[in-house]
């Protein structure tokens, strides 16, 4: 128990400890005069620069639209699969593959796949079934950039919140269902009165893990555009990350940033858990 | 009327069926593109329209990668052995510290005990671009930039608390009977642990190393910060930082590192995809 303590306090408390110390501070790795307190400038700085507000929808419309497309698809995907037939858990298996992909693997199929030239397949395909007429540069366009790197991320997280789903769906108790089949209820009604109510503590949990896991992910995005072009795809890690290791690194700024971050999501996850999770019964 | 509702209901079944294989298509289409690519002559790979199964096999793309041109050749495999040694390494150090925890937090009684939930949690919201930031420097001083141990310590950050909450769900699955039962005849908690205990969770401690192993075989950005030197980086970094910028468009070599970089997990995955998806869904659906 000991053990795992110490490590958990060198690498996990120490380092947020100084992290939010660091907020407070003028600092920059780049000038030997150290640290210098500031009091808040840091977080006026923050609160006032479009380049940080640009950063957080950024962020927002990549982690919101990640989670929401995962979810939909795993949990209709979990429902479809739902049923007897042979060769089920092979089937389920291999719509788990996409999950243990690494991720820089994932990147540079999406350049490959988006590639905005005659042999980028997406573009071929979608000309030859006359959708697009002219070659689409998906990842070097700033509007589109980011959903192509939403179905990207997409492709590569919806795996584990089709598992969830899928052994939520066996959680039920099949007596419920069997009752509600007696009673005559459509499979709508089951849906929303057997199967949801069922399903809720799972939903929750499993959408908030991925709501606070993709706030983190970057990967994807820095291996393919490095938060370009012009900024359409920089989230906050990657600004965060651009701002304490590059150039003039920041790290007053950058911790800053990161104590914003810690407390949106501990606000966000809270708010989300009283208003979604279903009251236990006593 | 009975007759046509079972027409129906096997009419629905073969939709279902016809779906589920379109969907399945669909979802394994980019590594299928990823591996035929990888087998084609670089004319091949540019030619239109794109075949979809390659006119002549060829494994050059695969020799240039790992003894082609010399100097990144020695590089590739050079990242391939780092990755597999930091990844045993943190698989390893994980289950020794998360273990006794997991236990821990399974069968001794102490305050707040009931909130793991919201350790695990609040431990995943933690920048960790940001704590890099003072690991980096902290290590600095310890010598430890660049160095194996000092990368596998810093990915506890990520494993640790996942791993606890994953084991301490199969602990709470074995019945403290057996417990008690060892106690009687004369065993230690320690001995408990490791004698009766541990033999009762090996699908937990299999499903542990492979999310582990499968995170620290991804993880691209503390290895990208803390491995300064060329000769220790991680596969993932050293593709994205040497392979890129030298083969822009080359396709062909690009997606052979791919497939290489993919292989240690999918061969895990093939043996140990029950234990994995068993402990990712274990601890979640008992909430």
């Amino acid at each position: 128990m000991l053990p795992a303590f110490i490590v958990i306090f060198l690498v996990i408390i120490y380092p947020l400890l100084d992290t939010i110390v660091t907020s407070f501070f003028r600092f920059f790795l780049t000038d030997d005069r150290g640290r210098e307190f500031i009091g808040l400038e840091n977080y006026r700085f923050m609160l006032t620069s479009t380049e940080f507000w640009k950063g957080f929808l950024n962020t927002m419309l990549y982690v919101g639209g990640t989670v929401v497309g995962e979810f939909i698809l795993g949990f209709a995907l979990a429902l479809l699969v739902n049923f007897q037939y042979k060769g089920k858990s092979t089937v389920n298996t291999l719509f788990f593959v996409s999950w243990i992909i690494p991720s820089v693997v994932v990147a540079l199929i999406t350049k490959y796949l988006f590639f905005d030239h005659y042999n980028g397949i997406v573009n071929v395909v979608l000309k030859e079934l006359g959708i697009i007429k002219d070659y689409v540069p998906w990842l070097k366009s700033t509007t589109l950039a980011m959903p192509t790197l939403i179905i990207a991320t997409i492709w590569k997280m919806f795996p584990f919140m089709f598992v969830l789903m899928y052994a939520g769906l066996q959680a039920i108790p099949i007596e419920e269902i069997e009752a509600s089949k007696i009673d005559g209820a459509g499979a709508w009604a089951r849906f929303f009165l057997i199967t949801l109510p069922n399903m809720q503590n799972i939903i929750v949990l499993a959408t908030i893990l991925e709501f606070i896991w993709q706030f983190q992910y970057m990967t994807v995005i820095w291996t393919t555009t490095k938060g370009g072009p012009v900024d359409a795809t920089t989230t906050l890690p990657v600004l965060i990350y651009r701002i304490s290791f590059k150039g003039s690194m920041n790290m007053g700024y950058a911790s800053t940033m990161g104590v914003f971050w810690l407390v949106f999501l501990l606000f966000f996850s809270m708010l989300y858990i009283r208003l979604v999770s279903r009251k236990e019964e006593e | 009327m009975k007759n046509s509702a079972r027409t129906a209901r096997i009419i629905g079944r073969t939709f279902r069926i016809i779906l589920i294989i379109v969907l399945l298509g669909i979802c394994l289409l980019p590594i299928y593109w990823m591996v035929i690519t990888s087998f084609k002559m670089q004319e091949e790979i540019f030619s239109v329209p794109p075949t979809f199964f390659p006119k002549k096999f060829t494994v050059k793309n695969y020799l240039s990668i790992i003894v082609g041109d010399i100097s990144a050749s020695i590089k590739f495999l050079t990242y391939f052995k780092n990755s597999i040694i930091v990844a045993i390494s943190t698989v390893a150090v994980t289950l020794l510290l998360a273990t006794p925890a997991a236990y821990a937090f399974s069968r001794i009684p102490f305050k707040g005990k009931k909130n793991l939930i919201y350790f695990v949690l609040v431990s995943q919201m933690l920048p960790i671009v940001i704590i890099l930031i003072p690991i980096y420097r902290s290590f600095l001083k310890l010598s430890l930039v660049s160095t194996y141990p000092g990368l596998v310590l810093s990915y506890m950050v990520f494993t640790l608390p996942f791993s606890i909450w994953i084991l301490k769900g199969y602990f709470d699955g074995i019945p403290r009977e057996l417990d008690n039962a060892a106690k009687v005849d004369g065993c230690t908690r320690m001995q408990t642990m490791i004698k009766v205990i541990l033999p009762n969770v090996t699908p937990g401690l299999t499903a542990a190393s492979i999310v582990v192993f499968i995170q620290s075989w991804d993880e691209f950005m503390i290895s990208l910060t803390l491995m300064d030197k060329d000769s220790m980086r991680t596969l993932p970094v050293g593709i994205i930082q040497s392979f890129v910028g030298q083969f822009t468009i080359k396709w062909g070599e690009m997606m052979a590192a791919s497939v290489i970089t993919t292989i240690p997990v999918v061969i895990l995955f093939m043996f140990l995809s029950t234990y994995l998806i068993g402990g990712l869904t274990a601890g979640a659906v008992k909430g």
